[in-house]
């Protein structure tokens, strides 16, 4: 039995929360929330105990720990429960401070506990299998790959504040996506960003619209394709263009029923929100992280694939902000080691 | 007002006779340099036939010239017919080279409007259902714009060299497409290409991959996707975004047959074989949108300045992918050199 202890009992741990409920081989057993009232009702839920401190999780008796508060805490919370050595599952981002990640990593990596992070969409069964695919060589060489993610609608105005801006908020999952299918890293980065949404998002210094370009060593030409909001709900598919293959990992209906009339054949939208299409990730997220705590074969983000999609975030805001291609600073990955 | 003069009787010209046949057009000549070809083609249209393109202009039966010869020939026809007080449709390009073209439509001044430019894929059937949809609102305000142009193959390695390059060869139809679909000149251009589907292709200075990406002043997104090869077939997409709502004109296939079974499941045969299999109905569409306007006094809707423009594209993409930079263009859409 892993049993877990939780940190952020806000929608995202709540998620996690269920999901461990629903298995045999886990529980959680402690859950902190600066936010006492959130704590407690989730604990109420799950049967767990509410921790009064942040080291009164740590010390309790737990075998995993999942990190899914606010993203100002990621950092200080990765250093204290890694001294620990219990393994741990962090949401994105680590922080919005390029410094702060490197100096939290680096600090990570020394203590050698497992560390991955929630850059859920790996664990999408079709992004997946699209990933394996082109990893067998079956596909041959990749030469060009689209990502999309549109909508649907955008956070609030509070929300965009705070986020990190367009690149590190929500292209930061597609940087990872597009380096994992890869298996490369861009030499050179270019954006493109607009504020097509709502003027507010200009003017609280963010754009709702992008375009990034990812120039690869082999040649490979990847495009990520991003906007806060869509008419028509979420709005996420990859294509991969390969040398023998095209490989799609498509916009899925939300259901499968067809309606034919003088209409057309209608099928249904994508699904109403990203939670809606990406919830059963969490779950295969999950599952990867306890097969890497039982000592199985590692799957999911590590905290180094974190800084790689940070550093091209940086590098593509700075690319949209110039009008510029940009190289990302790949040389600040040395920071990591020694 | 529907009696031809056809200049050229090679493939392109072959197929015009087709569409004027279905227009129910009148061919009066066929004339090509190499007598021969005029002649067998004549013989096969009940037309007469000549080598002379003073003669095939200014013959009293001809309402309407239309030029389908090498690009290199272009520009003195489309002056001779014009001179000639006949209305011209001319294939593309304009001319191989730039300042010939700028030269051509200097020389036409306002009679530059009324001469057709055969950009025959806004006359596909699914693209301008899609350009329709977009300017009548269905979408709402269009803020992302995505092109995919895959060929089946690459042209022969000796054609290469003279043709231009990829830009002005093979992505000059998309250049065309954007603007028409964006209504709205592009203010910034970046092109990034590869030559990774054939080196023998990058030995002789050209690309094979390419995505370029463009900026309007209003900041819609543009992105055009160019491969010489895809293995699968002829992959001809255009994907409109916008405020609310999103319009895709996909391939249409060869037929609509399905196949399931446990060896695979699916469509075999999704693409048609090439442009003239995929955009057949086009060049037909095309000619009867020619002779209403020639028989009605109506404004071309394409025409030589869309040549003209859509070629300023071309070269600022080659230039751009020169330069390894982002250029910015003017409202003629040439590069705005600081």
């Amino acid at each position: 039995m892993i049993r877990f202890g939780l940190f952020g009992a806000g929608f995202i741990g709540s998620a996690h929360a269920r999901n461990i409920g629903q298995r045999d081989d886990c529980q959680l057993a402690t859950i902190f929330d600066p936010v006492a009232d959130g704590a407690i009702r989730l604990a109420n839920e799950t049967g767990a105990r509410v921790a009064p401190t942040i080291q009164d999780v740590l010390n309790h008796d737990i075998d995993a720990i999942i990190i899914a508060s606010s993203t100002p805490s990621h950092a200080d919370l990765l250093r204290a429960t890694t001294r620990t050595g219990i393994p741990v599952l962090c949401e994105k981002p680590i922080h919005l401070d390029m410094d702060e990640v490197l100096g939290t990593v680096r600090e990570c990596l020394k203590t050698q506990t497992l560390v991955k992070l929630g850059f859920n969409r790996r664990f999408d069964p079709e992004h997946a299998m699209l990933k394996d695919h082109v990893a067998s060589g079956r596909a041959g060489i990749l030469e060009t790959m689209s990502l999309i993610s549109r909508g649907p609608t955008p956070p609030p105005i509070s929300y965009i504040k705070t986020s990190g801006g367009f690149f590190r908020d929500t292209m930061i999952h597609f940087f990872d996506l597009a380096c994992w299918i890869a298996d490369e890293l861009p030499q050179e980065i270019y954006a493109l960003g607009s504020c097509m949404v709502d003027p507010n998002i200009a003017k609280a210094g963010d754009v709702d619209t992008a375009i990034a370009v990812l120039k690869m060593p082999s040649g490979a030409l990847i495009t990520i394709d991003n906007s806060r909001r869509t008419d028509y709900g979420y709005d996420e598919r990859i294509e991969a263009f390969c040398s023998k293959q095209l490989i799609q990992s498509s916009l899925q209906p939300r259901h499968h029923l067809m309606i034919t009339s003088k209409q057309g054949r209608l099928s249904a939208g994508p699904h109403a929100g990203w939670f809606e299409r990406m919830e059963p990730t969490y779950k295969a997220e999950l599952e990867g992280f306890i097969r890497g705590i039982k000592g199985k074969t590692g799957v999911g983000a590590s905290l180094v694939d974190g800084v790689r999609a940070q550093l091209l975030a940086e590098a593509a805001e700075k690319s949209q902000q110039t009008g510029q291609p940009v190289r990302p600073e790949w040389e600040k990955l040395e920071l990591l080691v020694s | 007002m529907n009696r031809i003069a056809l200049v050229g009787a090679g493939r392109m010209a072959k197929v015009h006779v087709l569409a004027l046949r279905a227009a129910g057009a009148h061919l009066t000549i066929v004339c090509d340099i190499i007598e021969e070809a005029a002649k067998k083609l004549a013989l096969e249209t009940g037309a007469r036939f000549t080598t002379s393109i003073d003669e095939a202009v200014s013959h009293p039966d001809v309402d309407a010239v239309i030029i389908a010869t090498p690009s290199d020939t272009h520009v003195e026809y489309i002056l001779k017919a014009v001179a000639a007080g006949k209305a011209v449709m001319c294939e593309k390009p304009i001319a191989p080279a730039l300042s010939d073209a700028q030269r051509c439509v200097d020389e036409l001044g306002d009679k530059a409007e009324q001469v057709f430019l055969a950009f025959n894929r806004r006359f596909d059937a699914g693209h301008s259902t899609l350009k329709r949809g977009v300017k009548a609102g269905e979408i709402g305000a269009l803020e992302q714009l995505t092109i995919t142009s895959r060929d089946p193959f690459p042209p022969p390695l000796d054609y290469i060299p003279r043709s231009g390059g990829l830009f002005r060869d093979m992505m000059i139809h998309d250049f065309d497409m954007a603007r028409w679909i964006l209504d709205e000149e592009p203010v910034r251009l970046f092109a990034e290409g590869s030559s990774i589907v054939d080196p023998e292709i990058g030995k002789l200075g050209d690309i094979d991959t390419a995505v370029v990406t463009m900026l309007t002043a209003s900041g819609k997104q543009a992105v055009i996707l160019n491969s010489r090869r895809a293995v699968y077939g002829y992959d001809q997409r255009v994907e409109a975004f916008g405020a609310k709502g999103m319009l895709l004109s996909d391939n249409a296939p060869r037929n609509g047959v399905r196949k399931y079974s446990s060896a695979l499941s699916g469509a075999p045969e999704p693409f048609r074989a090439f442009f003239l299999e995929r955009y057949g109905e086009s060049y037909r569409i095309e000619i009867e949108t020619f002779l209403n306007c020639v028989a009605g006094g109506l404004p071309m809707p394409v025409n030589a300045l869309d040549g003209l423009r859509a070629a300023y594209l071309a070269e600022a993409a080659t230039d751009s992918l020169k330069l390894g930079s982002p250029l910015a263009l003017n409202q003629d859409c040439k590069v705005t050199w600081k």
